[in-house]
């Protein structure tokens, strides 16, 4: 099932973790791991995962660099076995991918971790290394090494001992996603100098300061969602996806210098991994000194088979998908809903026929998030000439909006305080009705819902520049969801790092 | 493939003193002990800059009496620090202080990618303006939410309460409380997160001049040497501090250290 044939998932793969500067210097074991590996779903489409996980550094994390790698490993094993059961094809819908990728993936990884750990512990309770296959331990001699030794003893089974973060992607032949919890970041540089964004971090409510959401948290699996996101890959799409840990990102002076950075270390060469190595034991150097990672993907055309000219977008019904497909079948259970698939395919054409009729129906182009379609009872999702919005919300609105307005300067770091919400919207785990409906103690929520609603293509001025929306206040909430190639949060936001070693990706004999 | 023209840079850690300069401090020497400690505090702090280079160190202070105002107002780097001496005189505006300094620890002009800030507190007496305020304005900043806040009592007229306040709860107490303000630690059974007997989430008492040049040196070197140092955490463990915090220093209140005569 799982083969080592790269394929039009992704064109290239690296990964590679480094021991920081610090740790180096205290004799402390690199926490950080990462891997890039290559599988095959279930009808021999090729799917690349990457993954990054930074153990946490505290004194009581004194196995973090086994969490770490044990996460990594757990995760790309379990994406491995549940896309090797279910084919990806894109007439299933992407709707039951964003499912999976950010609640029942989530809680795989979240069960299995805990069991390893736990499995871990009970084969060495002691916390030596008989094996010798812990290259990111420090020498036995070390004063960390003998620090932690009587302390490991002392004390008894904890998920905390293990405690670290996981990002985790997932590229797929017509789909591409991310999830995880922690402080790791992800970035998207364009092809040929077409520029980088920041596409996921952790959201500053979240956590804060050296603190960060852990896979030792007993809710870790619920923690995955506000950095779950799923995207459909385009005809003639060509890009690089980094995964890093946080180290990366605090070594560098300003976010600007962070995306600048990450598009150099995704055009590397991926045959040269050693050119990778030395550039992040430069960037810890130089940095930060905390331990790094990094996964990158360059994602190049889509596979042979055609890909639908049009997948739901963020706020659409998903035509596509069936009510519930687990991702994870038998083959047997493939063979038994065979004629859904056919049934549900008929659907999709039928639906892509509709869609094309409909006057406000958006372009093919490259599109957002998907995000969950909208339930019933709830209003249609608004364009550019949605109905009028009901007066009571607009007042509200336009009090918010004067408020922001008053001080253009602050627009940006006003909408950044609302990170949670905005990344609710765009994954679908927050309607934007909802926040509509609670504007009289959440005027800025509102509002966020409505340009939610409102955003696109905007050749026509939109509501809320009716309601008086400044030029800066368009241009804030614009850089939220934009409509470009690929979407993006807003601007660039503040953010650590297998053992020594870079190399390509794993893949298991099949 | 040449590296980029990036800024890479280590994080910045800011470390804020909050010096009470109220006519008090005059009497027995104990501003003259307050300006000692901290200029022979700084060889050792930079010193400690200087081992965890990830870390740039950047020093200021604030003083109170009549007024709050900044005695060193620019983040200076340790090791170009000169420390003009304080002058005691006035009352205590302990909330202006605060005020002050939650003003600079907004983002901006606090870095997104700064380590936790350290801010000690240092005083003789009790606030003589509105602390509840200051306190409120200061503990609105995420960055102060974030610091590390030690505080020092010079003598035992100091307002312990006040500063157990700056400081918050004692987290590693159990039930998370912290003792009482003002019981001698161990008294009723309640573990310190260290050391018994001892804890850096209470206020340090300072009894002489050899006790607070201790306290100063550990939070200048010790503490500054742990807050350097990225170490990652949970989020939402409490019991953690913001930073790992290291042992205290002997002294007067650990009766089996002599560390000089109980004078203020």
């Amino acid at each position: 099932m799982v083969s080592s044939g790269a394929g039009p998932a992704a064109a290239a793969a690296l990964h590679c973790s480094r021991i920081g500067a610090a740790h180096r210097r205290q004799g402390r074991p690199c926490q950080d791991f990462s891997l890039s590996h290559r599988c095959r779903d279930a009808a021999g489409q090729p799917v690349l995962v990457l993954a990054v996980a930074d153990g946490h550094g505290g004194a009581r994390y004194r196995r973090s660099e086994r969490g770490s790698r044990l996460a990594c490993e757990l995760a790309v094993t379990e994406v491995a076995r549940a896309l090797g059961a279910q084919a990806t094809a894109a007439d299933t819908g992407l709707e039951p991918w964003r499912r999976w990728l950010t609640h029942e993936l989530p809680e795989a990884i979240h069960r299995l971790w805990l069991d390893a750990i736990a499995a871990d512990w009970e084969r060495d309770p002691e916390g030596g290394n008989p094996g010798g296959s812990d290259p990111g331990r420090p020498d036995p001699a070390s004063p960390a090494a003998a620090a932690a030794a009587p302390e490991a003893g002392a004390e008894g089974f904890s998920p905390l001992s293990y405690g670290t973060t996981l990002g985790l992607v997932v590229i797929g032949p017509h789909w591409w996603g991310h999830t995880g919890l922690g402080d790791w970041d992800l970035v998207r540089v364009e092809a040929e100098g077409g520029g980088a964004s920041l596409l996921s971090e952790e959201p500053a409510q979240a956590a804060g300061g050296e603190a960060t959401c852990s896979l030792c948290q007993r809710q870790a699996a619920r923690l995955f969602a506000p950095r779950s996101a799923l995207y459909p890959r385009r005809e003639g799409e060509r890009f690089s996806l980094l995964l890093s840990s946080d180290g990366i990102r605090k070594s560098c002076s300003t976010d600007a210098d962070f995306l600048t950075l990450a598009a150099h270390l995704a055009a590397l060469p991926d045959d040269e991994p050693e050119l990778l190595a030395s550039a992040l034991d430069q960037i810890s150097r130089e940095g930060s000194g905390d331990d790094v990672s990094v996964a990158i993907a360059q994602l190049g055309a889509p596979p042979p088979e055609r890909t639908p000219e049009r997948t739901p977008g963020p706020l659409e019904p998903d035509a596509h998908g069936p009510a519930e497909p687990k991702p994870p079948q038998t083959g047997q259970q493939r063979g038994r809903h065979a004629w859904l698939l056919l049934a549900l395919g008929a659907t999709a054409a039928l639906g892509l026929a509709l869609t094309r009729l409909l006057p406000n129906s958006r372009s093919p182009g490259p599109g957002p998030p998907v995000a969950a379609a909208p339930t019933e009872g709830t209003p249609p999702p608004a364009g550019p000439a949605a109905a009028p919005l009901p007066l009571e919300l607009q007042a509200q609105l336009r009090r918010s909006i004067a408020q922001l307005c008053a001080s253009p300067a602050s627009i940006r770091a006003s909408l950044r305080q609302r990170q949670s919400q905005i990344t609710g919207l765009a994954t679908g785990q927050l309607q934007a009705h909802q926040l509509q409906r609670n504007a009289a103690t959440d005027p800025l929520g509102a509002l966020l819902g409505t340009a939610f609603l409102a955003r696109g293509p905007q050749e026509a001025p939109g509501p809320l520049r009716a309601l008086g929306a400044c030029p800066e206040l368009e241009a804030g909430l614009a850089a939220t969801w934009p409509a470009g190639p690929a979407d993006r949060r807003m601007g660039p936001l503040p953010a650590q790092a297998g053992p020594t070693g870079s190399s390509r990706p794993t893949a298991p004999p099949p | 493939m040449p590296f980029p023209n990036v800024r890479l840079a280590n994080r910045p850690l800011h470390f804020l003193y909050l010096c009470d300069c109220s006519g008090s401090m005059a009497a027995q020497g104990k501003m003259q002990a307050l300006n000692q400690a901290i200029r022979q505090s700084l060889p050792g702090m930079a010193e400690v800059a200087r081992q965890n280079p990830e870390a740039r160190v950047l020093v200021r202070a604030v003083s109170f009496a009549d007024r709050a105002s900044w005695h060193i107002a620019q983040p200076t780097p340790v090791e170009q620090l000169q420390w003009v001496d304080l002058q005691a005189g006035g009352v205590t505006a302990m909330g202006e202080a605060l005020e002050l300094v939650a003003a600079e620890l907004r983002s901006p002009p606090m870095e997104e990618r700064a380590l936790p800030p350290v801010l000690v507190l240092i005083s003789d007496g009790q606030p003589t303006d509105d602390f509840e305020a200051g306190l409120q304005s200061l503990l609105r900043q995420p960055w102060a939410q974030k610091a590390v806040r030690l505080a020092i009592a010079m003598g035992h007229d100091a307002d312990l309460e006040v500063l157990q306040q700056f400081i918050g709860s004692d987290p590693g107490a159990r039930g998370g409380g912290g003792l009482p303000v003002g019981e001698v630690p161990g008294a009723s059974g309640q573990a310190p997160l260290h050391r018994p007997g001892k804890s850096p989430r209470r206020p340090l008492q300072a009894s002489n001049a050899t006790a607070l040049a201790q306290y100063i040196q550990w939070a200048s070197t010790a503490v500054v040497g742990a807050a350097s140092m990225p170490a990652s955490r949970v989020a939402g463990a409490a019991a953690e501090g913001n930073i790992p915090l290291p042992d205290l220093p002997p002294t007067v209140m650990d009766p089996t250290d002599d560390v000089g005569p109980l004078v203020w």
